[in-house]
């Protein structure tokens, strides 16, 4: 029975070759491998590698944040918060981006902290709002330009806070983070399709809030 | 969807604004892609939103935050670290949530399953002595007040009152252990000396053998006059009391396993 010819060529088949994903989309992208040791080590109880990570992304957790929430000292208490839930739920961790995960649980935080609000409303005390910074301009700017772009970008924000939380948030994800739908569908945890149709709505209702000033936009 | 035919230069309003923003922003594709490029080719207002909307996306994605930069630290102190860290029951609970789905769900089910079962056995086993051997303690006139079927109040008051059958059983000649446990037994017993097969089938404790004169004083209206503490004794109910109590803990615990595991899964943080 052994010397029989099916048996050969079963014996003979090539093994699968089974594609390992991981090796190349997470292990070929230094920052994500970075971040995965220090989440490791963090896990293992390293507060310092904890840090590193918040240093890492606080900026750019707190920029993403504070275009969803009315005000400053609301986006630092999320990004004090999700940074908190993130090392309370760093076991929880299951692979993939650190990136995407940290914004998935700042983006949480500031819809539960906008979902507060409405719930209970305050209106928050006006003179601590600082609504006249902008970036340094360069040193060749011209200061005409500098002052439109510093309107348009006062603009777009200020459309920004009059459309819907969840079409903000799709929308900043998506313009200004760079995600691709199907990141901010898992992040919002909403469909693919939600997902598109809150980013063309909202950029429907933005335009709607900027028709008398959409001459700044033109040309 | 509009069709091309709606296509017309003074039908702006009735033009889907939400394909004009799919195309501004290159989610359309083959059909829908043409029919888009046609209404904006063919309406003027429809071409002004297009190109509105790329320019609001275009400002959008280069819009520096409205507030400048905390100087604020996010870093977690020592003191943050031991806030943040489960205790106690904390401390299982989050064990549970960062177990794998694979292995939280079938544990919580299982655990669960344990518990209903747990109950259904043990009621069980409280109502059916009494409901099988009611009629033959009837014919031994042995048969205590308490003894309905599903008179689960009732067998409790006789657990209760069990200390008192069995010292009244012990004057004779039965031993403490049989009695018990159980006078169910009683019954069956006129055929002579036989294990208790009641205190076994509540599993505490094994019955000891029952003499001819035990039962016949039983059977003589001695035990009757304690009517409850014919039908079960105390270890009896005390292991179905414990059975009951490991059972809710069972569904208690298997719960808490699912509501964790489900809560983990929809929530990232």
């Amino acid at each position: 029975m052994l010397d029989s010819p099916r048996l050969r060529i079963a014996v003979r088949r090539d093994p699968l070759i089974v594609e390992d994903l991981r090796s190349t989309t997470v292990a070929d992208d230094p920052v994500q491998r970075r971040d995965l040791i220090l989440l490791e080590r963090a896990n293992g109880g390293d507060l310092d590698a904890f840090n590193d990570l918040v240093v890492c992304y606080q900026d750019q957790l707190f920029a993403l944040i504070v275009r969803m929430v009315p005000d400053r000292d609301q986006a630092s208490d999320c990004v004090q918060e999700a940074f908190f839930s993130a090392f309370r739920n760093l076991a929880g961790f299951r692979g993939g981006s650190v990136k995407s995960w940290l914004n998935r649980i700042a983006v949480n935080a500031a819809m539960d902290i906008q979902r507060a609000r409405k719930r209970r409303p305050v209106q928050p005390y006006p003179e601590f709002d600082d609504e006249s910074w902008q970036p340094p301009a360069g040193k060749d700017a011209d200061p005409v330009t500098t002052a439109l772009t510093a309107e348009r970008h006062k603009a777009i924000n200020a459309a920004l806070a009059t459309i819907t939380d969840d079409q903000r948030a799709a929308i900043v994800l998506f313009d200004v983070e760079g995600f691709d739908y199907a990141e901010i569908a898992t992040m919002t945890g909403v469909s693919l399709g939600t997902v598109k149709s809150r980013i063309h709505r909202g950029r429907l209702a933005l335009r709607d809030r900027l028709a008398d000033r959409m001459e700044l936009f033109r040309g | 969807m509009p069709h091309v035919s709606d296509v017309r230069p003074t039908s702006h309003d009735r033009h889907d604004a939400l394909l004009v923003a799919a195309l501004a922003i290159g989610d359309l594709a083959g059909t829908d892609r043409d029919q888009a490029s046609a209404i904006i080719r063919s309406c003027t207002d429809c071409a002004a939103l297009h190109d509105d909307l790329v320019a609001i996306a275009r400002a959008t994605a280069v819009a520096p935050p409205p507030f400048s930069m905390p100087a604020r630290d996010f870093r977690l102190t020592s003191a943050d670290v031991a806030r943040l860290r489960p205790s106690g029951w904390g401390r299982v609970v989050a064990a549970f949530r960062a177990a794998p789905r694979s292995v939280s769900r079938p544990l919580g089910v299982g655990l669960a399953t344990l518990g209903l079962a747990g109950l259904l056995v043990g009621n069980v086993q409280l109502d059916a002595p009494s409901a099988q051997e009611l009629p033959a303690a009837a014919g031994s006139g042995a048969v205590g007040q308490a003894a309905a079927p599903g008179d689960t109040k009732a067998l409790v008051e006789a657990a209760a009152s069990a200390p008192a059958a069995s010292s009244m059983v012990d004057g004779g000649t039965v031993p403490a252990g049989s009695a018990a446990a159980s006078t169910v037994p009683l019954a069956p017993a006129a055929g002579g000396s036989q294990r208790s097969s009641a205190s076994n089938d509540f599993g505490a404790i094994s019955g000891g053998p029952v003499s001819t004169g035990g039962v016949a004083a039983a059977s003589a209206g001695t035990v009757r006059d304690s009517s409850g503490g014919t039908v079960t004794g105390t270890a009896g109910a005390a292991s179905v009391t414990l059975l009951t109590a490991l059972s809710i803990a069972a569904i208690v615990v298997g719960l808490v396993v699912l509501v964790a595991g489900t809560f983990r899964g929809r929530r990232p943080a």
